[in-house]
C-alpha cells in the first residue's frame, strides 16, 4: 500500500480522508499566494531619542495612512502593510533594523531613516540587498553620487537646497560675517560642506566654527565663541531640540543679529521649547507649515492642507509638522510607483526580488507629483526631484511661523 | 564687552557643583557598601520629570516605581522570616511595605489633584524619589550582601537601563522644562548670572555643609564612616552595615534629586539626561579615587570648569571626549601612589 504524503488522522473513512488530504494540500499551496498579495514597507523612523521630534510624526504618519489606504481598499486592490521599527535616533539601531525589515519582514520597500548620520549608515545594506529605500533627512550624499545610490531615494528638501535659501536671503539682507554652529555628525558636516560651496562667490564670510552634541545640555562655550566676533547672522545647524537650547542660550548672551536655523526644527514643540528666544529667528522650510499663508495658485497649498487636516483630525490641533509630510511623501511616492508598476505590466507578488526592482524603476520613471513638500519629479539623475518650489523663508514672529519670502 | 573667563569660570562652577553632588554621592555609597551606582543619573531625572508630573496633575510614574519595589521588598521579607519559621513576623513583613505602598499611593493621588505652590510639588518630589532610595537598596544590593564591585556596578547598569525604558514609557521622549525658583539676573562684577544658578550654587554649598556636619559631628554620621572603614569592627561595635548601606544608598539618591530640581529650570530634563550627567559626576569621584569626599567634590568642579574652558579654548567638538580623557592621568597618578590597595577589610 503506498504511503499518502501527509498523514491524516480521521474518524471517518477513506474518502474524508483522501477530502481532508486534498482540503490541506490546496491551503498549503494556496495561502502563502494569498498572503503574498500585500505591499510590505519597512518603516524605520526615531520614534524616541535625541530625534524624537521628527521620528514621532513620521511615526503617527504611517500609521494615518496605514489605515488610509487599506480602507480605500488598498493601491488597486493590494493592501498595505508598514511594518515600523524604532531606530531610537540610534546609528546602530538604525542599521539592525533595516537588516531585520530586509532579511525577516521581506519588505519591499524601505523607508529609512529620520536622521542623515543613520540614513548614510544603511546605504551599503540596501544597495547589497538591491532594496529601495526612501529617506527622511537631509543631507544631499544620502542620494549622491547617483551611480552610487541607485537603490535610495530622498523626499525632503536636501541641505543644499535649504543652504541656498538661507545664503540668498542673507545677500538681500546685506550681512557679511555668519558664525556656524553645528550638531557634531554628518548633519552638521553635511551642512557646513554645502555652505562653504553656496558662499563661494558671494560676500559672506564664515568667520566662527563650533560644534555641539546633539544631546548636550550646556552650549554656553560656543555660543560665546559664536557671539564674541559679532558676526552679522549665526546659523545653527541642529534640529528641534539641541537648536532651541542654542536659540536660548544666544538670547541669553544678547546676540542681536540675524539668527538662522535649519529645517530640522519644523516641529511645533520647536516654538514651545524656544519661547520668546525664537522670536525673529529665520529658517529654510517646506510651504506646508505656512500653509495657510500660501497664494491660491500654489499647486502644493491643497494637497499641505488636506494632509495638515487629516493628521490633526487624528493627533490633535496644531501638531503636524513637515517631518510627517515628509513621511507621507515617501508613502505617496510608493503608492503611485507601484500603480505605475501595476500599469505597466502584472507583477509577480511572490516574487519579492521582481516586485522590490519594480518599484526602483517605476519611482524613476513615473511623472512628477504633487506632494505636501513640494513638486516630486525623481529621474535617473536625481533621486529626489524638487526645485525651489519646496522651499520658502520663514520667520518665527510671536511663537508663531509666518511667510518671510 | 563680555568678559569670557569670567563667564566661562561661572558657567563651571554652576555644573561643577551638580557634579560634585553626584560624586559626593557616588563616594559616600562606594566607600560604605562597595556599590557604584551608575543609575545615579536616573534619579536625578526621576525627580525633575515627578515635579514636572505634579504640576501638570498627572499621577508621576514614580509612584509606581514605589509600590512595585515595595511589593519586592514585602515579598524578600515574607520568604526570609518563613525561612526562619517565624510565621506571624513573615505576615507582617508582607504587610507593612503593602501598606505603605497603599498610603503614598493615595497620598500622591491626593496631591497631584491639589493645587500647591511651586516648592510643595518639588518637596514631594524630592520626598518621592528619596523613598525609592532605601527601596533600591533594599530589593538590589542587600540580597547579595558579599558580591564584588563588579557585580554590583552591573547590576545598577541593568537598574539604569531600566529606569531609562520606564523614564520612557512614564514620560516620553520630549524634554520637559521647569520654571526658575525666582525670576531674575543679577549682577557680580563683569558678570550677569540668572537667580537659579545662584540658588543651585547656594542649595549645593548648603547640602555640601550639612553633610560634613552630619559626618563628622553627628552620632549617624560617624556610624557610616565606621562602616565605610571597617566593616567587621563597626558590626563589632553595635553599627548595624545593613542599615548604614541604606542610609548611604538613601543619602546618594537624595543628593541625585536634589540636583535634579536644581537643573531642570536651567537645561531642561529628558529621560536620557540623566546618565551623562551622573558619568561626569562619576569622574569627579575617581578624581577624589572613590574614597575621599573632599577630593571628590573638588575633582567635580574641576570637571565642570575644565568642560568649558576646553570646550571653548580647545575645540567644542572634542570637549566630551576632553572631559573623559582626564580620567587616564588621575588614575596614573594614584596608581604609581597606593601600592597598598587593602581599604576594605572585611
Amino acid at each position: 500500500m503506498t504511503r499518502p504524503a501527509v498523514y491524516v488522522y480521521t474518524k471517518g473513512g477513506k474518502w474524508m480522508r483522501r477530502t481532508l488530504r486534498i482540503g490541506l494540500a490546496l491551503l498549503l499551496f494556496l495561502t502563502p499566494a494569498a498572503l503574498a498579495q500585500t505591499l510590505r514597507i519597512g518603516a524605520a523612523a526615531a520614534a524616541t531619542g535625541a530625534a524624537s521630534a521628527l521620528g514621532e510624526p513620521e511615526a503617527n504618519t504611517f500609521r494615518m495612512l496605514q489605515d488610509q489606504i487599506n480602507a480605500a481598499g488598498g493601491i488597486n486592490g493590494i493592501p498595505v502593510e508598514i511594518i515600523f521599527l524604532d531606530t531610537a535616533s540610534d546609528t546602530g539601531q538604525a542599521v539592525t533594523n533595516v537588516n531585520r525589515l530586509i532579511q525577516e519582514e521581506d519588505v519591499h520597500v524601505v523607508i529609512c531613516c529620520t536622521i542623515s548620520a543613520n540614513s548614510l549608515a544603511i546605504i551599503d545594506t540596501v544597495q547589497e540587498a538591491g532594496v529601495p529605500n526612501i529617506s527622511l533627512a537631509a543631507a544631499a550624499n544620502i542620494i549622491e553620487p547617483v551611480s552610487e545610490r541607485q537603490w535610495v531615494f530622498k523626499t525632503p528638501q536636501t541641505d543644499r537646497l535649504m543652504i541656498t535659501g538661507i545664503v540668498e536671503d542673507m545677500v538681500a539682507g546685506g550681512m557679511q560675517t555668519l558664525a556656524y554652529l553645528a550638531i557634531d555628525d554628518a548633519y552638521g558636516e553635511g551642512g557646513l560642506n554645502e555652505l562653504n560651496t553656496a558662499i563661494q562667490g558671494t560676500d559672506i564670510e564664515v568667520v566662527t566654527i563650533e560644534r555641539y552634541g546633539r544631546s548636550d545640555t550646556n552650549v554656553t562655550a560656543q555660543v560665546l565663541s559664536a557671539v564674541t566676533g559679532q558676526p552679522d547672522a549665526v546659523l545653527i545647524w541642529g534640529v528641534v531640540r539641541d537648536t532651541a537650547l542654542v536659540v536660548e542660550e544666544l538670547a541669553n548672551r544678547g546676540y542681536e543679529g540675524q539668527v538662522y536655523v535649519s529645517h530640522g526644527v519644523g516641529n511645533p514643540s520647536f516654538l514651545e521649547l524656544a519661547g520668546e528666544a525664537s522670536n525673529g529667528v529665520r529658517l529654510p522650510i517646506g510651504p506646508m507649515i505656512v500653509v495657510d499663508e500660501l497664494s491660491a495658485d500654489s499647486e502644493i497649498a491643497p494637497v499641505a492642507q488636506a494632509y495638515v487636516d487629516e493628521y490633526e483630525a487624528i493627533y490633535g490641533e496644531g501638531t503636524a509638522s513637515t517631518f510627517g509630510g515628509h513621511a507621507w511623501d515617501a508613502v505617496k511616492s510608493i503608492e503611485l510607483a507601484v500603480t505605475h508598476a501595476m500599469e505597466q505590466g502584472e507583477i509577480d507578488w511572490n516574487d519579492t526580488e521582481a516586485v522590490r526592482t519594480a518599484i526602483r524603476d517605476s519611482l524613476e520613471a513615473m511623472p512628477a507629483f504633487t506632494g505636501v513638500g513640494g513638486v516630486f519629479d525623481f529621474t535617473a539623475e536625481d533621486h529626489l526631484g524638487l526645485d525651489t518650489r519646496a522651499l520658502v523663508i520663514v520667520e518665527i514672529v510671536d511663537g508663531d511661523w509666518t511667510l518671510a519670502r | 564687552m563680555l568678559d569670557i573667563p569670567l563667564i566661562l569660570f561661572f558657567e563651571g562652577l554652576t555644573n561643577g557643583a551638580i557634579y560634585a553632588l553626584m560624586a559626593l554621592g557616588l563616594v559616600v555609597l562606594y566607600s560604605v557598601t562597595g556599590v557604584i551606582n551608575v543609575a545615579i543619573g536616573e534619579f536625578v531625572m526621576i525627580s525633575a520629570l515627578t515635579v514636572a508630573s505634579l504640576r501638570d496633575g498627572s499621577v508621576p510614574g514614580t509612584i509606581y516605581l514605589l509600590i512595585a519595589g515595595l511589593v519586592l521588598w514585602a515579598v524578600y521579607g515574607a520568604i526570609a522570616d518563613l525561612r526562619a519559621r517565624r510565621a506571624a513576623k513573615a505576615l507582617w513583613s508582607l504587610a507593612w511595605p503593602l501598606l505603605a505602598g497603599a498610603v503614598a499611593y493615595l497620598l500622591v493621588l491626593a496631591i497631584s489633584r491639589t493645587a500647591m505652590p511651586y516648592l510643595a510639588h518639588i518637596a514631594v518630589a524630592i520626598l518621592l524619589t528619596t523613598a525609592l532610595g532605601p527601596v533600591a537598596h533594599r530589593v538590589i544590593v542587600q540580597p547579595l550582601p558579599r558580591a564584588s564591585a563588579l557585580v554590583y556596578l552591573i547590576l545598577t547598569i541593568g537598574l539604569h537601563l531600566a529606569l531609562t525604558g520606564l523614564g520612557l514609557a512614564f514620560w516620553g521622549p520630549q524634554p520637559y522644562t521647569l520654571p526658575p525658583f525666582s525670576q531674575g539676573r543679577l549682577r557680580l562684577g563683569p558678570v550677569l548670572m540668572d537667580h537659579q544658578d545662584i540658588w543651585l550654587l547656594a542649595v549645593s554649598l548648603l547640602l555640601l555643609v550639612l553633610l560634613w556636619w552630619f559626618f563628622s559631628r553627628t552620632l549617624h554620621g560617624k556610624a557610616l564612616r565606621a562602616a565605610a572603614v571597617n566593616k567587621l569592627g563597626a558590626r563589632l561595635s553595635g553599627i548595624s552595615v545593613v542599615r548604614a548601606g541604606r542610609t548611604a544608598f538613601t543619602l546618594q539618591v537624595f543628593l541625585a534629586s536634589v540636583a535634579g530640581v536644581l537643573i531642570t529650570p536651567i537645561t531642561k530634563m529628558a529621560y536620557d539626561f540623566g546618565f551623562l550627567i551622573g558619568l561626569k559626576g562619576f569622574v569627579g569621584a575617581i578624581i577624589g579615587g572613590l574614597s575621599n569626599p573632599l577630593v571628590a567634590v573638588i575633582g567635580a568642579v574641576f570637571v565642570g570648569l575644565a568642560e568649558q574652558f576646553s570646550a571653548f579654548y580647545i575645540s567644542s567638538a572634542y570637549k566630551d571626549v576632553l572631559v573623559f580623557l582626564l580620567i587616564i592621568p588621575v588614575l596614573l597618578v594614584r596608581s604609581l601612589q597606593h601600592v597598598d590597595f587593602e581599604e576594605h577589610v572585611e
